[in-house]
């Protein structure tokens, strides 16, 4: 299991939609220029792009030696803090050996910044329509799968479902599609959980400034865009079609959530679609530049790697396995001492266990990436032999965007973080 | 061996290339001084305070500085921005250039800058077309905000005027270093050269001192000692600090053990 | 009467900035000349008359800073 194989037909499709669905992956010239802003999109004046594309283009990894990495590792020992450079050294494969001791330095920088508090969250996704086609994705346009938007009552009988079991911030997720999840739709939802929840933070399409500050007026404050990844050339070959296809409009989406208003903004690559060096080195400066320009946003990285989906179980992380992944987030914790890093149940249980431990300090629980399926999930986790009527009694609910690796409670969860000695958390926060 | 090249890395301030990163104070001057900053130390700025004129039969200070050294007057004796823009003003009106040192105080006894002031000064220079230069207490908001307010480089204190006591601010001028864009050059304090040499190992990208060689036993060989600090610091900069040992070893559980495939 | 260097004087009414410099003994090239708070360009001096009630201000670059 190495390269990975994106490209699934669907047999529902007419003559013609299959057609153009194979003319947009074989040939380069029907689908539009990623580089170029639609209609609508807003433009902001900002050179964060600029600065982060140089470095990651000028990186070279494979220059580094273990005597550079031994270098900055006792350095930062002695209290130094990372520059740009020695994050870079982090990040190359001569580092490698070293991750125990950049386990103990991410440990450190961790206990400094946040104590021993690990923050939960559950993600709830309202809508899985999505005008993109974006060839790993489960939601993508062209995948057979259940569609479903929710109503402002399912939303609102799924809130008190996860209110019920004790989360106290959600992430809300929907599609990319203007056309079915609209910002007024979504402000909605956010009113709603406004209600329910004392945090609410969004995962939708990126919009524009006035839009981020409409939401935020709804009850908003955080907002997640995963770039997927930063090399705008294997970008281009990956979201073939959509608003999505825009990679700089992409890009700015945390900045003009933060002129919108927001308090904090989440980042990410998609580790495994390319060099996921290349792309950590990218989120972080990403990360890093916009901190620069918005010191009062509060900054937080992700860290997926690619998961199977329905119709197509053999998209895999490629090289990144749990051990490079270890090594980015040690290297983003020691680079970026005051940015939240969560780590999402795409990874397995003993990996989240052993991370938090480390230099994670966000996870989910009861997490489902499906539309509407929370009270069926939350009884059977509540259910000894309810195991096998789930698909049964969930006909109804809207298919997932991709397979979870740790389906585990929030109950669960916070036993888990309480065994290591660390403090649950499930909100300190106020809106302002 | 990699000998030191200021011409492979220029210091560049307010459009102006300079190959010296030593920035000669004036306040305790005499031709000797002056000479051996600018011969011994290679200094090219020198600051200058613009006070009323004496006349004809005392000497003039522009006579002691050579040809091609940058002129840098500062604002001393400005309690307020405008006080500052007003001196600054006149300064230019003498035809020294637009480098303006922004040095405003409302405490006679420490001399502690007034960061507050300065910003607002800062602001109205730089629109009048002047190279800023912001004399400042070592506080990153306010050097946030000189950035916003079109400054070209920050002068963090690395403690108080004249005492020669190093770099007691040393934590907050290296946040400095890390987190503004611009050139921060350590001003005031500064007594050593190996203090110096620190500032600049730090990341400082120029040195200003005065007290430090005018009382010295002797003035052209601190002078000269200052030059070779900041350029080995400098040096030591770019090159990437080595590493530290630590002592001792820490044994315990691995906290990586965890991780599968 | 006007102020000259905030000591009060007699001498300069209707007199030009440059004869003033002269007969205080200033180098010309080497001072500003304000008055009442405007700065007087060098190229005024011959022509800028120094009127009764004038604060007029020599300035020059000494050490410091």
């Amino acid at each position: 299991m190495n390269e990975n194989n994106f490209i699934i037909d669907n047999q529902s499709l007419s003559p013609e939609a299959l057609a153009k669905k194979h003319a947009i992956e074989t040939d380069p010239s029907c689908r539009t220029n990623h580089m170029e802003y639609m209609e609508g999109m807003d433009r902001i004046e900002s050179d964060i792009k600029d600065k982060v594309m140089k470095t990651v283009n000028a990186y070279d990894y494979t220059t580094y030696s273990k005597a550079d990495v031994t270098n900055v590792i006792s350095r930062l020992k002695s209290g130094e803090s990372c520059s740009v450079e020695d994050f870079k050294t982090l990040l190359s494969p001569s580092a490698a050996p070293f991750l125990e001791d950049m386990a103990r330095l991410a440990q450190r920088e961790t206990r400094n910044h946040f104590g021993s508090s690990v923050y939960i969250f559950t993600p709830l996704y309202i809508a899985n329509y999505c005008e993109n086609y974006c060839v790993y994705c489960g939601f993508n346009c062209y995948n057979k799968i259940n569609r479903k938007k929710l109503t402002f009552e399912e939303i609102e009988a799924e809130m008190a479902v996860i209110a019920n079991s004790g989360i106290e911030e959600i992430l809300m997720l929907t599609g990319e599609s203007r056309a079915m999840s609209d910002v007024k739709y979504i402000g909605e939802a956010c009113k709603l959980a406004s209600k329910y929840f004392r945090n609410v933070g969004l995962e939708i399409y990126p919009v524009n400034v006035n839009e981020y500050e409409y939401l935020h007026s709804c009850g908003a404050d955080y907002v997640t865009v995963f770039q997927e990844t930063y090399n705008p050339d294997t970008y281009e070959t990956l979201h073939l079609m959509g608003h999505k296809r825009v990679w700089p409009y992409r890009f700015e989406a945390q900045e003009r959530a933060l002129m919108g208003g927001m308090r904090g903004v989440g980042f990410s690559a998609l580790l495994g679609l390319d060099d996921f060096r290349k792309d950590a080195l990218a989120t972080a400066l990403h990360v890093y530049y916009l901190q620069r320009k918005y010191p009062h946003g509060e900054m937080s990285i992700s860290c997926p790697r690619l998961r199977p989906i329905i119709n197509n179980d053999k998209i895999n992380p490629r090289d990144v396995h749990e051990k490079e992944l270890c090594q980015v987030l040690c290297a983003y914790r020691i680079f970026l001492p005051f940015a939240n890093i969560t780590v999402s149940s795409r990874e397995q249980a003993s990996f989240r266990d052993g991370i938090i431990n480390i230099c994670a300090t966000k996870v989910s629980a009861g997490v489902s990436t499906g539309i509407g399926d929370h009270k069926a999930k939350y009884e059977k986790n509540n259910s000894e032999q309810a195991v096998n009527v789930v698909n049964n009694a969930t006909n109804d609910a809207g298919d997932e965007q991709f397979e979870i690796s740790d389906s585990r409670s929030l109950d669960e969860i916070y036993a888990a973080i309480k065994n290591q000695g660390l403090q649950p958390v499930l909100n300190e926060y106020i809106f302002v | 061996m990699q000998k030191y090249d200021a011409a492979n890395d220029p210091f560049i301030l307010g459009g102006h290339t300079f190959k010296s990163r030593f920035i000669l104070g004036s306040g305790k001057y005499d031709v000797n001084l002056i000479n051996a900053a600018v011969e011994d130390a290679g200094a090219e700025i020198i600051t200058l305070a613009l006070r009323r004129a004496n006349t004809k039969d005392e000497e003039n200070i522009l006579d002691f500085i050579p040809k091609g050294v940058t002129l840098l007057p500062n604002t001393s004796g400005a309690r307020t921005a405008e006080e500052a823009v007003r001196i600054a003003k006149l300064a230019r009106a003498l035809g020294c250039g637009d480098f303006v040192k922004v040095e405003i105080m409302r405490d006679s006894k420490y001399l502690l800058p007034d960061n507050q002031e300065t910003i607002r000064a800062t602001e109205m220079l730089a629109k009048e077309g002047f190279v800023v230069m912001p004399y400042m207490y070592p506080d990153l908001y306010s050097a946030r905000d000189l950035v916003n307010a079109g400054a070209a480089c920050i002068m963090p204190l690395a403690s108080p005027i004249g005492s020669n006591k190093g770099l007691a601010t040393k934590e907050f001028i290296q946040i400095l270093v890390d987190e503004i864009d611009l050139p921060i050059i350590v001003d005031a304090g500064i007594g050593r050269p190996s203090q110096a040499c620190e500032a600049m190992e730090m990341g400082a990208a120029a040195i200003m001192a005065n007290t430090a060689i005018a009382t010295a036993g002797n003035i052209p060989a601190m002078a000269y000692a200052f030059k070779n600090a900041i350029i080995a610091g400098r040096q030591a900069y770019l090159s990437g600090l080595g590493r530290v040992l630590a002592r001792g070893a820490s044994a315990s559980d691995p906290l990586t053990g965890f991780l599968h495939d | 009467m006007i102020y000259l260097n905030g000591e009060k004087n007699n001498n300069y009414n209707n007199s030009t900035i440059s004869n003033m410099l002269k007969e205080e003994n200033y180098e010309s090239l080497k001072v500003v000349v304000e008055i009442n708070e405007e700065i007087i360009p060098r190229d005024g001096f011959d022509t800028y008359l120094i009127k009764d009630g004038d604060t007029v201000e020599v300035l020059s670059f000494v050490g410091g800073g």
